[in-house]
């Protein structure tokens, strides 16, 4: 018998562990208190006073439009850079591997302290360009290798066995291609599109003025905000991530 | 240019233009700072000079290495202790009870992080009801604090980190023949032995990354000692962050931001001359 | 593929696009404003104000000298517009386009001298503390040294601030130059720091109100307004002396629309939106006029208009020049240990 008793009572206390702080959040949004520490009654009175709140929205749809223009450029450069790897195994191909991977190692304080510095040096002025820019440069690299993953699997045979018939580059590409590296394109979509919302520290570096995201008024919330309205927020923000992951599963289980 | 070539070239170049204008460059910038001066007024000077480097010699910022270093090892290591059963749980589960799990690890792992550290504030409140529990069962005295110390932050660090750990074991474990352990105990070692002399050897990649996944950046961790450490839970991130906006001292910023780099590079260094034993091009997915 | 690509192109220029109306970026601290204040300033001058917040003149100074930005108004505090004026950072005001002047306390504002800034904020900082769960018959900052209330006491996140309740609590100038007491200070804020949870400039607030401490080092303007939404917090003046700041509002050199930034100022400081904003900030903005337009509560609030004997013992930082290096080494030691 290889199951093992420990590992199982291991793995259910650090579920536990992971899942208490998320659903005391979710609970406390509800309280009627504003102290945490006992409960007064159900309300939905932190909703509505979330959805009062001026800057939120302006908030969420500069995370949005950051996180989609950002998801887009870095799935086109790296599904291309993914492709290059993949095929050409030259040293020029090393060189660009490393530099890919590397973004992915170091700490996103360096990432953001760095781009600060080059945007200053550049005299480029802060704002949700500038973000742009940081988002889509650390997704180039999760999807690069999230795309060289999945075209592990790739067939190359069915593409000379296209063109043997006949298609031309593009044909076989919109034929054959696209469809084969879709379920990969829209994970690495998916994983691309939540590392920009999620993102703060190289937001915090590199935002300007009047451009807030999500992360960032999260954040100024939870330092100079009212504790159960940030409940209410959270909870809002962990129903849309459970929504997400169910999606995310959904393609990544069409894979097999 | 032979054609095949100059397609590889041009196919390269969006990205190889991309990552050099806005990861590598700035790196070298910051490099170059490092070794310039700067007035109290935070305007950087003309000219190149040791002094920033010479002005980080002094005990404080030891002292403040030491401590993110030392934080940043026992979360690791927690981290791997924890992770490592889970994983030998995982693989030695039904597929259905294998995904649901991994599906639930990734949940958390996914959604906000600054919303996580939030939820431990309320936990460790000084009022709240663990602290109460604590209390409760003598764990510690009414006085002492849980939130604002090294302790939560490391406890929060565990937390966020977990999830880290756990995918590149994960991933590992799956692919572990599990017949080993089998042998194993059939010639009669124990369950426990099994797995440390075969199983743990036999996911020694995954470990190594899971480790580099959690150290990296919690050694680079800024939002969890500024939300939940206390005056003496400073680490390295938060010392560049009050130097670039508070002191506005960029040279003192990017000298730290170097030597952070240095700190990383040296344990990854030795894992790549580690696994250049086997030379596959093994990638770390997020799946 | 290609309707993304557009979608990407057009989210990508909206987001920096130009707007029509001229827009007036104020970069000032947290609760400083009032809303409606504003909103009125929009429709009276047809422009849109965007406004962004910072938590410490630091901060203000590194963004505004680092970040390439282009703000039209600033709340620098007095000794940073010092600091501002000698660097060139800041205009000079055209008093012609700030007619409502004339309505300033005169004790806070002369028209004779040159002006950068027009004094808008007046505030104390001292001791905010739960008066339900701590004893505080006598404000001293020694409570700091008390064990009694250790890891639930927060000191401002200030070089100044906090240098500068040690130095009085020796009896010694927050703007002394004389590098012994500033290390005897630094030696004493390191004591007080083993009872501290943090150095906090903000977060104290919702500290207070949701218990997590007890004791803090506030400004007399956060704790008026925490008081409108809860009894339980008092504010005490340190018998050492509390520490005087005033926040001026300021032109900086590069800001593309001074004309109505001067108008943004002169809006400010007319008697009826100064009684409006005083109520929002909880801080005096030292328009006399003003005075009589507040409610009864404010208006006798001895936070507000503290006692002749207490504005003896205030005293105002002031910029130190390239002396200031002093107080960042005890404060770097400070932190360190």
């Amino acid at each position: 018998m290889i199951r093992s008793r420990i590992c199982l009572t291991i793995t259910v206390l650090v579920f536990i562990f992971l899942y208490v702080p998320i659903i005391l959040l979710m609970v406390n949004s509800f309280n009627d208190s504003k102290y945490a520490t006992v409960w007064t009654g159900f309300t939905l009175k932190w909703y509505t006073a979330l959805f009062s709140e001026p800057d939120l929205w302006e908030a969420f749809i500069n995370s949005m439009i950051i996180g989609i223009s950002s998801t887009v450029t870095s799935l086109i450069i790296g599904s291309l850079a993914a492709f290059t790897v993949f095929r050409y195994r030259s040293r020029l191909q090393s060189l660009h591997f490393g530099l890919i991977y590397a973004p992915l190692i170091l700490p996103d304080i360096l990432l953001g302290i760095s781009l600060l510095m080059l945007f200053v040096v550049w005299n480029i002025k802060l704002g949700l360009f500038t973000i742009y820019i940081a988002h889509t440069t650390f997704c180039i690299s999760y999807v690069t290798m999230l795309m060289i993953s999945k075209l592990q699997h790739f067939d190359l045979t069915l593409v000379e066995a296209a063109h043997d018939l006949g298609a031309g580059t593009y044909q076989t590409f919109k034929k054959v291609v696209l469809p084969l590296i879709t379920p990969g394109l829209i994970a690495a979509a998916l994983l691309s599109f939540t590392l920009s919302i999620d993102d703060f520290v190289i937001t915090f570096f590199v935002a300007g003025e009047g451009a807030t995201t999500l992360p960032l008024y999260i954040y100024s919330m939870i330092k100079y905000g009212s504790t159960p309205v940030i409940n209410a927020l959270s909870t809002l923000i962990l129903l849309a991530t459970f929504l997400l992951v169910i999606v995310y599963h959904t393609f990544a289980e069409e894979e097999r | 240019m032979p054609r095949k070539k100059l397609k590889e070239t041009l196919m390269s170049l969006p990205s190889f233009v991309w990552l050099t204008a806005f990861f590598l460059l700035p790196f070298i910038i910051i490099c170059v700072y490092a070794f310039k001066p700067a007035d109290i007024y935070g305007t950087v000077l003309k000219g190149w000079t040791l002094s920033t480097l010479n002005s980080l010699g002094n005990v404080y910022f030891y002292k403040l290495l030491w401590r993110s270093l030392w934080m940043s090892i026992f979360s690791t290591l927690v981290c791997l202790v924890l992770a490592v059963p889970m994983g030998y749980q995982m693989a030695t589960s039904s597929p259905k009870w294998r995904n649901l799990m991994l599906m639930f690890i990734i949940i958390p792992f996914w959604s906000s992080f600054l919303i996580r550290i939030f939820a431990w504030k309320t936990i460790l409140h000084p009022e709240g009801l663990f602290h109460q529990a604590c209390v409760f069962i003598g764990l510690i005295s009414q006085s002492t604090p849980l939130l604002y110390t090294n302790f939560a932050v490391v406890i929060v660090m565990v937390y966020t980190f977990i999830p880290f750990a756990l995918l590149p074991i994960y991933t590992s474990a799956v692919k572990f023949d599990f017949q080993l352990i089998e042998a194993a105990m059939d010639l009669g070692a124990s369950r426990i032995r099994a797995i440390t002399k075969v199983f743990i050897p036999g996911i020694k990649k995954g470990i190594l990354t899971a480790a580099l996944m959690v150290f990296i950046p919690a050694i680079g961790t800024y939002v969890i000692p500024d939300l939940v450490g206390g005056v003496n839970s400073d680490m390295i991130g938060n010392k560049i962050a009050q130097k670039t906006f508070a002191e506005r001292n960029i040279p003192e910023a990017s000298a730290i931001s170097m030597i952070l780099t240095l700190i990383i590079l040296i344990p990854l260094g030795i894992l790549v001359l580690y696994s250049r034993k086997g030379r596959n091009l093994e990638i770390r997915s997020r799946e | 593929m290609k309707k993304l690509l557009i979608l990407m192109i057009v989210c990508l220029f909206s987001s920096c696009k130009e707007s029509p109306k001229p827009t007036l970026h104020i970069f000032t601290w947290s609760e400083m404003l009032d809303a409606d204040l504003v909103h009125q300033f929009e429709e009276e001058n047809g422009c849109r104000v965007v406004i962004d917040l910072y938590d410490s003149n630091e901060s203000m100074y590194a963004k505004v000298k680092l970040g390439n930005s282009s703000y039209d108004i600033l709340f620098p505090s007095n000794y940073y517009l010092e600091i501002m004026e000698k660097q060139g950072m800041v205009k000079k005001l055209d008093l012609e386009l700030i007619p409502n002047h004339i309505y300033l306390d005169r004790a806070y504002f002369s028209s004779e001298a040159n002006p950068y800034g027009i004094p808008f904020m007046v505030s104390y900082s001292g001791i905010g503390y739960r008066a339900d769960k701590v004893e505080m018959d006598h404000p001293s900052y020694t409570i700091f040294s008390s064990m009694k209330y250790s890891g639930r006491m927060t000191i401002l996140n200030d070089v100044r601030e906090a240098l500068g309740a040690a130095l009085r609590t020796l009896g010694v100038s927050v703007n002394t130059l004389n590098q012994e007491a500033i290390e005897a200070a630094a030696d004493l804020l390191i004591q007080w720091k083993q009872n501290l949870a943090k150095f906090e400039n903000e977060q104290y607030k919702n500290g207070l109100i949701n218990g997590e401490f007890l004791v803090s080092q506030s400004y007399s303007s956060d704790i008026l307004q925490v008081q409108t939404e809860t009894d339980k917090i008092a504010f005490g003046y340190p018998k050492e002396g509390a520490i005087l700041s005033i926040e001026y509002i300021t032109i900086p050199e590069s800001s593309p629309h001074p004309d109505l930034a001067h108008a943004f100022i002169n809006f400010m400081i007319e008697p009826t939106s100064a009684a409006i904003n005083i109520q929002r900030t909880h801080a005096l903005t030292p328009v006399t006029k003003s005075y009589p337009l507040l409610p009864n509560h404010l208006r006798n609030s001895p936070i507000l208009f503290p006692s002749a004997e207490q504005m003896e013992s205030m005293e105002k930082i002031r910029d130190l020049g390239s002396d200031v290096l002093l107080y960042y080494r005890a404060w770097e030691r400070v932190k360190g240990s």
